[in-house]
């Protein structure tokens, strides 16, 4: 009997004792270059247009493929207007996105050239202000942009043909989320 | 697992998971720690202790709770991802904000109280930091995409128990699949091995508690430090790693002899012969046993809460002098070597880290920076400094009309004779029959109607004192306006408790375990002999 009880305290004493050990090494680890992000801040980036993300949060949804996925879902849950790949155009670049109660109408600038108007319209619910406007490209990246106030209910943009977004927006291969 | 080249294979799996547990201490909510150290500390323990399963069913019924008891578009991520800093009293509020819960949930005091068809559940307040950080750490380790998949069935309409608990055992299925990749399993961690043999050699019959003292650390570290790590990888170089595995020994040690004195048995599970513990009991074991570090963890949190009890530094002090009554009263030199040539040899190595070829005889030559006697001095500091805040927290509480200020007031003059309190005298005199005459909420009401009017008598004087030393205090959560903020008196409330248990742990740890010690002496052998280890650690390296 004595014996059972010094064999289950030295059991017990050796795997508490490890415990304990791989408790504090997994506390004392570093969270560095390991492509993993913050969920906490991953939603803040996904719902809150003032938020700031971290370079890393940056670097994440820009080269790792599972926080990509997490990201796509976690827009497709929250944001309040998703509009799909745009059915391929006959010809020329698209002139609009639309799904139903959101629309996005492309026109160019006539004072110049190499700039586009892009008009965001919620009719659906015209009490929705969007905030924030995210691009998700088919090679999982996303690029995202924060919005000025809706005036009469529709949101002016004007981008440069060639940056980022605005090509995003033209590309008939990307989705685009509204929050 | 035996091979050099599967040792590093499984370092670098578990680096992903220490990764996932840093990403949750580092997270931030309204520019504060989002997660306590305890609650961080309390996921690692499932983790290790592979008690998961239990804290996954909670979380599963949590995200019924968040769908069905917040706001009709909200999805069950907002609970978890924008209620801010996870405690508590932010759940409650979170759940209290909303009135239009579906008719199944009950919003309660303590819990929330699911009513499902088939059979209810309750999840409290107090469980909600450790269930949002299980599921931060879900979604960090499985994926969100795998986890929402999971979830999903809850979504469509208030789900069932049964639905609730299948989708926690698919939950729990897939974070036993991530930690078989990155957690050993127990029988291959081991980590304790070498220092469990060194320190039973030394005992003279069994090993326990009280045979673990001060030559066992220092002579394990001088005869294994130079080998970088014992056989299963732990750090035994830095004197910091051995004394704090030295102090985790002496606490499990002093929990299984408890155990044994109060039940004659140690909750281990049924297997004895294979020495197969039984999770939840061993999560639970651990878990008392670290619970002296809770006042100090407690008082961090009010720090974090905007309540600047302590500074960075006094923070550290008491950090580094406290570890519990058992290692106090075992390991007291240890304490103070770790106190200070610990810090000696962790500028050493920050040192080398940082620059390039280094002067190393010049710089082990001038180490340590301090010495016993001053940190005597600063504890002994810390003392006055813990006072101060006891009187400051006394009279926010005595202001606010809280009860805690009794406990505060007897702490602070343990003499104070407030027994008559306890009898009201318009009572019946219930002679010497057994009926025990004390009614604490009319007790209370005269301890602070004493305190308003007896200016002169004890308590009246401790009043005076407590508002002097509160004014005197100009830091966070110290002014006349935020002492009237609801959430700021409940701080102080935190912050009474743990101030009276680490009061109480430091005056013992000076009085009764360093008190005889001839300190000036033993600064002198260690200086000599840290610096030799030092000298053979890193003397040769230049960078």
């Amino acid at each position: 009997m004595a014996e059972q009880a010094g064999t289950t305290k030295q059991h017990f004493t050796q795997a508490a004792f490890d415990a304990l050990l791989t408790t504090d090494r997994l506390m004392a680890g570093t969270a560095a270059d390991t492509g993993l992000v913050s969920p906490t801040e991953m939603y803040a980036y996904a719902v809150d247009a003032s938020h700031q993300p971290s370079p890393g949060l940056l670097d994440a949804l820009n080269t790792q493929a599972p926080v990509q996925a997490s990201f796509r879902r976690l827009l497709n849950n929250t944001a309040r207007y998703h509009l799909p790949q745009v059915a391929a155009a006959s010809s020329g670049d698209i002139e609009q996105r639309e799904s139903e109660g959101c629309k996005i109408a492309f026109r160019p600038s006539r004072a110049n050239a190499a700039q586009i108007y892009v008009i965001i319209e919620c009719i659906g619910d015209t009490s929705f202000n969007p905030a924030v406007l995210f691009v998700c490209a088919v090679d999982g990246t996303t690029n995202r942009m924060e919005l000025p106030v809706a005036q009469n209910g529709r949101i002016q943009l004007l981008l440069e043909r060639e940056s980022d977004m605005a090509k995003g927006l033209l590309d008939i291969k990307t989705e685009v989320y509204l929050k | 697992m035996g091979s050099p080249e599967n040792r590093f294979l499984e370092e670098g799996k578990s680096a992903e998971l220490c990764a996932c547990l840093q990403i949750i201490q580092e997270t931030t909510a309204d520019d504060s720690l989002k997660y306590s150290d305890k609650t961080c500390r309390e996921l690692a323990r499932l983790i290790v202790c592979r008690n998961y399963a239990p804290a996954v069913l909670e979380l599963c019924h949590l995200v019924v709770g968040a769908i069905y008891g917040g706001s009709h578009d909200q999805r069950y991520e907002a609970l978890f991802f924008a209620s801010g800093p996870a405690r508590a009293g932010g759940f409650r509020a979170w759940f209290a904000a909303f009135t239009d819960q579906h008719k199944a949930i009950d919003i309660g005091r303590q819990e929330i109280f699911i009513s499902y068809a088939d059979k209810p559940f309750a999840v409290t307040y107090g469980r909600m930091p450790l269930l949002s950080a299980l599921m931060e750490f879900l979604m960090t380790a499985i994926g969100y995409a795998p986890l929402d998949e999971t979830l999903s069935p809850l979504l469509g309409g208030l789900p069932s128990h049964k639905q609730v608990s299948d989708a926690a055992n698919d939950l729990s299925r897939q974070v036993y699949s991530y930690l078989g990749e990155h957690l050993p399993p127990v029988q291959e961690q081991r980590k304790s091995q070498s220092f469990l043999q060194f320190a039973s050699d030394r005992a003279a019959a069994e090993l326990a508690a009280a045979t673990i003292n001060d030559d066992t650390v220092l002579d394990y570290w001088m005869a294994h430090a130079d080998g970088d790590s014992d056989d299963r990888g732990v750090d035994v170089k830095t004197y910091r790693s051995v004394f704090r595995m030295a102090a985790h020994l002496v606490r499990v040690l002093r929990y299984a002899e408890d155990q044994y004195r109060m039940n004659g048995a140690l909750p281990i599970g049924t297997d004895f012969e294979s020495g197969e513990i039984d999770p939840g009991d061993l999560e639970t074991a651990l878990a008392e046993i670290e619970l002296p570090d809770q006042p100090l963890s407690a008082l961090h949190n009010v720090v974090s809460a905007g309540v600047k009890i302590t500074n960075k530094r006094e923070m550290e002090r008491l950090q580094e002098a406290l570890h519990g009554e058992d290692v106090g009263r075992a390991l007291p030199k240890s304490i103070l070597r770790n106190a200070v040539f610990g810090d000696a040899q962790a500028g050493l190595v920050q040192a080398l880290r940082r620059a390039g070829p280094l002067p190393m005889a010049q710089l082990i030559a001038a180490l340590p920076d301090d010495d016993y006697q001053t940190r005597r001095k600063q504890y002994s500091q810390m003392i006055d400094h813990l006072q101060q805040m006891m009187l400051a927290s006394f009279h926010v509480l005595a202001r606010a009309g809280k009860p805690l200020a009794a406990s505060l007031a007897i702490a602070l003059h343990p003499d104070l004779d407030i027994s008559d309190l306890a009898q009201d005298p318009n009572e019946p005199d219930w002679g010497d029959s057994n009926v025990v005459s004390f009614h604490a909420e009319n007790a209370m009401a005269r301890f602070f109607e004493r305190l308003e009017a007896d200016d002169n008598g004890e308590l009246g004087k401790l009043s005076g004192t407590a508002r002097t030393a509160f004014k005197s205090i100009s830091r966070q959560g110290f002014s006349q306006a935020e002492m009237e903020r609801a959430d700021i008196v409940e701080q102080f409330g935190k912050a009474a408790i743990a101030l009276i248990a680490v009061h109480k742990e430091l005056s013992r740890f000076l009085n009764n375990h360093i008190a005889s010690i001839d300190w000036d002496q033993l600064i002198t052998v260690d200086t000599t002999l840290f610096r030799s280890q030092f000298t053979t650690l890193y003397g040769g390296q230049n960078g």
